[in-house]
C-alpha cells in the first residue's frame, strides 16, 4: 500500500522534474512521487489503463502537481477530465507553472485547481514554494476521506 | 320722351294765337264775334294740353280776352243781350275746364302708372320684346335691342328674322305655326336656353321666356330674354382654368414623383430610369396615347408600346456637362386639336424640367454610389487591417506566452543546477568556482527579472482600461507604506498632497506610481536626508500630477532617452533596474491620453510629471 503522502508530478521539462525532486527530497516529503511526462500519461496513470493498466486504479495520489505546457494534453484539459471523473473530482490539484498569465490562472480556477504556483527563477524561492506546497496540502490540509 | 314735350308748347301757341286772334277780330268787328263764342274751339283745344294748370290757364286768358272784348268791343246797341252771350260762353268756356279737370285727372294717373312700368321695363337688365302671330316685333326695350346691337326704332315692324340665322328662325317659323294650329308651345314658357344673332353676325346666346297675351282680339307673344353671353364667357374660362389646372397639377405630380424616386435610398440608376420613364405617360395632354423613353449610358428604358413618331419632343440628359443621353416623349398619332405643334409650351418646359432633375438625380446618386464603394473599400481595408492587427495582437500574445513560459525554464534550470551544484559539491569547488557560480546565478536572476518587465510592458499594451475616479493619494500613500516595509530601516521624508483625484484605469494607475515611486525609493538611497514628494500643478492649463524626489537626478541632456525601454541613466551596480519601468509609465499614460516629462538635475533630485485625459496623444520627446 502506498504512503498517505503520495504525489503525482505532471512535468515534461526533465531539468524541472529533477529541480522538484531534490527539493521535495531536502524536506524529506518526497516519500513517494510518482512522475508522469505528458497530460495523456497523466490520465492514464490516474485511471489505471495504457501502459499503466496493471497499476491499482483505487490507489490515488494525495496531491497533483500539475503543469500547464504539456505535450499530447494540455494541462487545463487534464485538469478538465479530472473534476469530471467521479472517481478523482475531489483530489487537490495544484497549478505548478511559469506562466504568470492571467488568463491561464483564471482558466486554471475556473476549473477547479486549488491552488496556482508559479515557479519562482530564484532556486532558493523554488524550494521554498516546494516546501510550503508539501507542508500545506500533504500535512496541514485534510482532504475528503471518502474515495469512489 | 323730348318729342312729346315740345308738342304741347307748340299746341299752346296755337292756342294762345287762335285766342288772340279771335280778339283782334272782337274788337274789329262791329258784331263783337257773337258774343265770344269764337273762343270755345281754343278751349276745346285746350284739352289736348297735358296738364290740367295750362288748361285753366287758358280759360283764364279766355275769359279775360271774353270780357275785354265786351268792354272795348264796338257794338251797337242792345248791350244786355250782348253781355248774355258773353256769360253764356264764359260758362260754356268754365264748363269746358271743369270737364278737362276730371279728364286729366285720370289721364296723370294713367300716365304715371305707364311711366312707372316703362321705367322698370328699361331698368330691367333682361330684353323685352312683343311679337304678333307673324312674328312682326311690336315692341322692343332699350335694353332687347341693345342686347342685339340695335336701337327699338330699327327693330319695330320688322319680322324676327332680324334677330337670328336662317334656320333657327325657320324653326321658330314651324313652332309658331303648330302653335297657331294646335294651341301646343314648342318651347317650354318657363324658359329655354336659345341662340339669336348679334348685329355683327355673333352669337348671342339667351335665356327666352315667353308669355302670350291678346290685345284687341289680336294675339301677341311678349318675350323676356336674358343675355347668357357673359355667363358662357365666365364658363369658358372656368373650365379652362381648371383644365389648365388639371395639368399643372399632373406636371408638378410627375415632378414631386421623380423626386421621390430620386430620394429613394439604395435605388440604381437603372432602376430611377425605368421607374421615372413610366412616370411620364401620365403627366401629359393625351396619356393614352403618349409614350415615353430614356437613352441612358447606352441603355434605353421605355414604355409598353414605345416607337418614334412625327410627334415627339426630345430633351438631352446633361450629367456633370457630359450628354449620357436622353429623355423623350412621343405621342402615337398627332393629338386632336393640335396646332402645328403636338405638345403644349408647358410640356416643352416639363420635359426640360424632367431631363434636369433626372440628371441631377443620376448625379448625385452616382456621387452616393461612389461614396458607398469607397466606405465599402474603406471598411475591407478596416477588415483587413483588424484582421491582421488582430493576428499580430495574437502572434505578440502567443510570443509572451512563450516568453514567460519558455525563457524561464531554462533559467531556472541554469539557476536550480548552479545552486544544487554549490550545496551537494561545495567541496570540489574553490572560492574562486564558487564565486563564478554566484555570477552565474545572479545573471540569471537579472534575466528572470527582465522578462517579468517585459511582460509587464507588453501586457501594459495589451490591457483593457476602463475609467474610473481613482484617488492618488491613498494610492501612493499605500505603495509608499510597501517600499517602506521592504525596507523599514530607511528614514524617508514623505510628502503627499491631500485629494489627488483624476479620472483612469485603477490598476494601470498603480502601475504607473508604483513605478515612478519605485525610481524615486531608489534613486534617493545615497542622499542623506532622502525626501519624495507627490502632488499636483497646473501646467499649461492642465493639471499635471508629479512626483518628486532630491535623489541623484540625471542630465537633462540625457532626458530624451529616459522612456525608452532598456535605457538607463545609471550604472546598474549602483541602482539595480531593467530600464523597462518609464516605458512602461509612458505607454500606460499614453494610452491615458495624456503625457509624461520629467524635469531634472543632477545631484538635486527628479521630478517626472504626467497628465490624464487632456492630451490625445501627444508624443513625448524620445519617444
Amino acid at each position: 500500500m502506498p504512503s498517505s503522502t503520495h504525489i503525482l508530478l505532471v512535468e515534461d521539462n526533465p531539468d524541472d522534474i529533477e529541480l522538484t525532486l531534490r527539493a521535495f527530497r531536502q524536506h524529506q516529503l518526497g516519500n513517494e512521487i510518482s512522475v508522469v511526462r505528458d497530460g495523456v500519461e497523466a490520465l492514464d496513470y490516474l485511471y489505471a489503463r495504457g501502459q499503466y493498466a496493471g497499476r491499482n486504479g483505487n490507489c490515488l495520489p494525495t496531491l497533483i502537481l500539475l503543469d500547464l505546457k504539456l505535450p499530447k494534453l494540455h494541462g487545463i484539459e487534464v485538469l478538465k477530465e479530472i473534476r469530471a471523473q467521479p472517481i478523482t473530482e475531489c483530489l487537490p490539484v495544484v497549478i505548478l507553472t511559469t506562466s504568470d498569465e492571467e488568463k491561464d490562472i483564471v482558466e486554471s480556477y475556473r476549473n477547479g485547481a486549488n491552488s496556482y504556483v508559479r515557479k519562482p527563477v530564484r532556486y532558493e524561492d523554488f524550494v521554498a514554494a516546494v516546501r510550503e506546497l508539501g507542508l500545506y496540502w500533504l500535512l496541514l490540509n485534510t482532504p475528503p476521506k471518502k474515495r469512489a | 320722351m323730348p318729342k312729346t314735350r315740345i308738342r304741347p308748347y307748340k299746341l299752346l301757341s296755337i292756342i294762345v294765337a287762335l285766342a288772340t286772334g279771335v280778339l283782334a277780330i272782337d274788337l274789329t268787328q262791329p258784331l263783337g264775334v257773337a258774343g265770344g263764342e269764337l273762343y270755345l274751339p281754343a278751349m276745346l283745344l285746350a284739352l289736348w294740353l297735358p296738364s290740367f294748370a295750362w288748361i285753366f290757364t287758358i280759360a283764364v286768358l279766355c275769359t279775360l280776352y271774353t270780357l275785354f272784348g265786351h268792354a272795348f268791343a264796338p257794338f251797337a246797341g242792345m248791350p244786355l243781350a250782348y253781355l248774355d252771350h258773353r256769360l253764356i260762353s264764359l260758362a260754356i268756356i268754365w264748363a269746358i275746364t271743369l270737364a278737362g279737370w276730371f279728364l286729366k285727372r285720370g289721364e296723370t294717373a294713367l300716365s304715371e302708372s305707364e311711366m312707372r312700368y316703362r321705367r322698370v321695363v328699361d331698368m330691367v337688365s333682361d330684353g323685352i320684346f312683343v311679337i304678333d302671330r307673324h312674328s312682326i316685333m311690336r315692341y322692343v326695350s332699350d335694353r332687347g335691342a341693345d342686347i342685339f346691337g340695335f336701337t327699338p326704332r330699327e327693330l319695330i315692324g320688322h319680322p324676327l328674322a332680324r334677330l337670328m340665322d336662317a334656320e333657327t328662325f325657320q324653326r321658330h317659323k314651324q313652332g309658331m305655326t303648330r302653335y297657331l294650329e294646335t294651341g301646343k308651345p314648342q318651347l317650354p314658357w318657363r324658359g329655354v336656353e336659345v341662340e339669336g344673332r348679334h348685329r355683327d353676325g355673333s352669337r348671342v346666346p339667351h335665356w327666352l321666356q315667353i308669355e302670350k297675351y291678346t290685345e284687341h282680339g289680336q294675339q301677341y307673344f311678349i318675350g323676356t330674354l336674358h343675355d347668357l353671353r357673359d355667363h358662357h364667357r365666365l364658363l369658358a374660362s372656368l373650365n379652362q382654368q381648371e383644365w389648365a389646372l388639371g395639368e399643372r397639377t399632373k406636371e408638378l405630380d410627375c415632378l414631386y414623383q421623380l423626386s421621390l424616386l430620386a430620394s429613394r435610398p439604395g435605388i440604381s440608376l437603372a432602376e430611377l430610369c425605368a421607374l421615372t420613364v413610366e412616370l411620364l405617360p401620365a403627366s401629359w395632354q393625351h396619356p393614352a396615347i403618349a409614350r415615353a423613353c430614356i437613352y441612358f449610358d447606352d441603355e434605353s428604358y421605355h414604355t409598353e408600346e414605345y416607337a418614334e413618331t412625327p410627334w415627339c419632343q426630345t430633351e438631352e440628359l446633361v450629367v456633370k456637362g457630359h450628354v449620357r443621353g436622353s429623355v423623350s416623349v412621343c405621342y402615337e398619332e398627332n393629338p386632336p386639336l393640335a396646332g402645328k405643334d403636338s405638345f403644349l409650351e408647358e410640356e416643352h418646359a416639363l420635359l426640360e424640367e424632367v431631363a434636369t432633375r433626372l440628371a441631377l438625380a443620376i448625379t448625385r446618386r452616382e456621387a452616393e454610389i461612389e461614396l458607398e464603394q469607397l466606405n465599402a473599400e474603406l471598411e475591407q481595408r478596416v477588415e483587413k487591417r483588424t484582421a491582421e492587427l488582430q493576428l499580430l495582437n495574437h502572434e505578440l500574445d502567443a510570443f509572451a506566452y512563450s516568453v514567460s513560459h519558455d525563457l524561464r525554464a531554462p533559467l531556472r534550470s541554469i539557476d536550480g543546477f548552479s545552486q544544487a551544484l554549490m550545496e551537494d559539491h561545495a567541496d570540489g569547488l574553490d572560492p574562486e568556482g564558487l564565486h563564478y557560480l554566484e555570477r552565474v546565478r545572479g545573471g540569471t536572476q537579472r534575466m528572470g527579472k527582465l522578462i517579468d518587465d517585459l511582460l509587464v510592458l507588453s501586457r501594459t499594451t495589451r490591457m483593457t482600461l476602463e475609467p474610473q475616479p481613482v484617488d492618488l493619494s491613498r494610492t501612493a500613500l499605500q505603495l509608499l507604506a510597501e517600499l517602506q516595509s521592504t525596507e523599514p530601516k530607511r528614514t524617508m521624508e514623505l510628502q503627499v498632497a491631500p485629494k489627488l483625484e483624476l479620472r483612469g484605469d485603477a490598476s494601470a494607475l498603480v502601475i504607473v506610481l508604483q513605478n515612478l515611486l519605485g525610481n524615486a525609493w531608489k534613486y534617493t538611497r545615497h542622499v542623506p536626508t532622502p525626501r519624495i514628494e507627490v502632488g499636483m500643478r497646473t501646467i499649461d492649463g492642465q493639471p499635471s500630477y508629479f512626483v518628486a524626489d532630491n535623489g541623484v537626478g540625471f542630465d537633462m541632456l540625457h532626458a530624451g532617452r529616459l522612456f525608452a525601454a532598456f535605457e538607463r541613466l545609471h550604472p546598474a551596480e549602483e541602482f539595480p533596474g531593467t530600464g523597462i519601468g518609464l516605458a512602461i509609465v509612458q505607454r500606460l499614460i499614453q494610452r491615458h491620453g495624456g503625457r509624461v516629462w520629467a524635469e531634472a538635475e543632477v545631484d538635486k533630485g527628479a521630478c517626472f510629471y504626467f497628465t490624464v485625459g487632456e492630451y490625445p496623444t501627444t508624443k513625448t520627446p524620445g519617444s
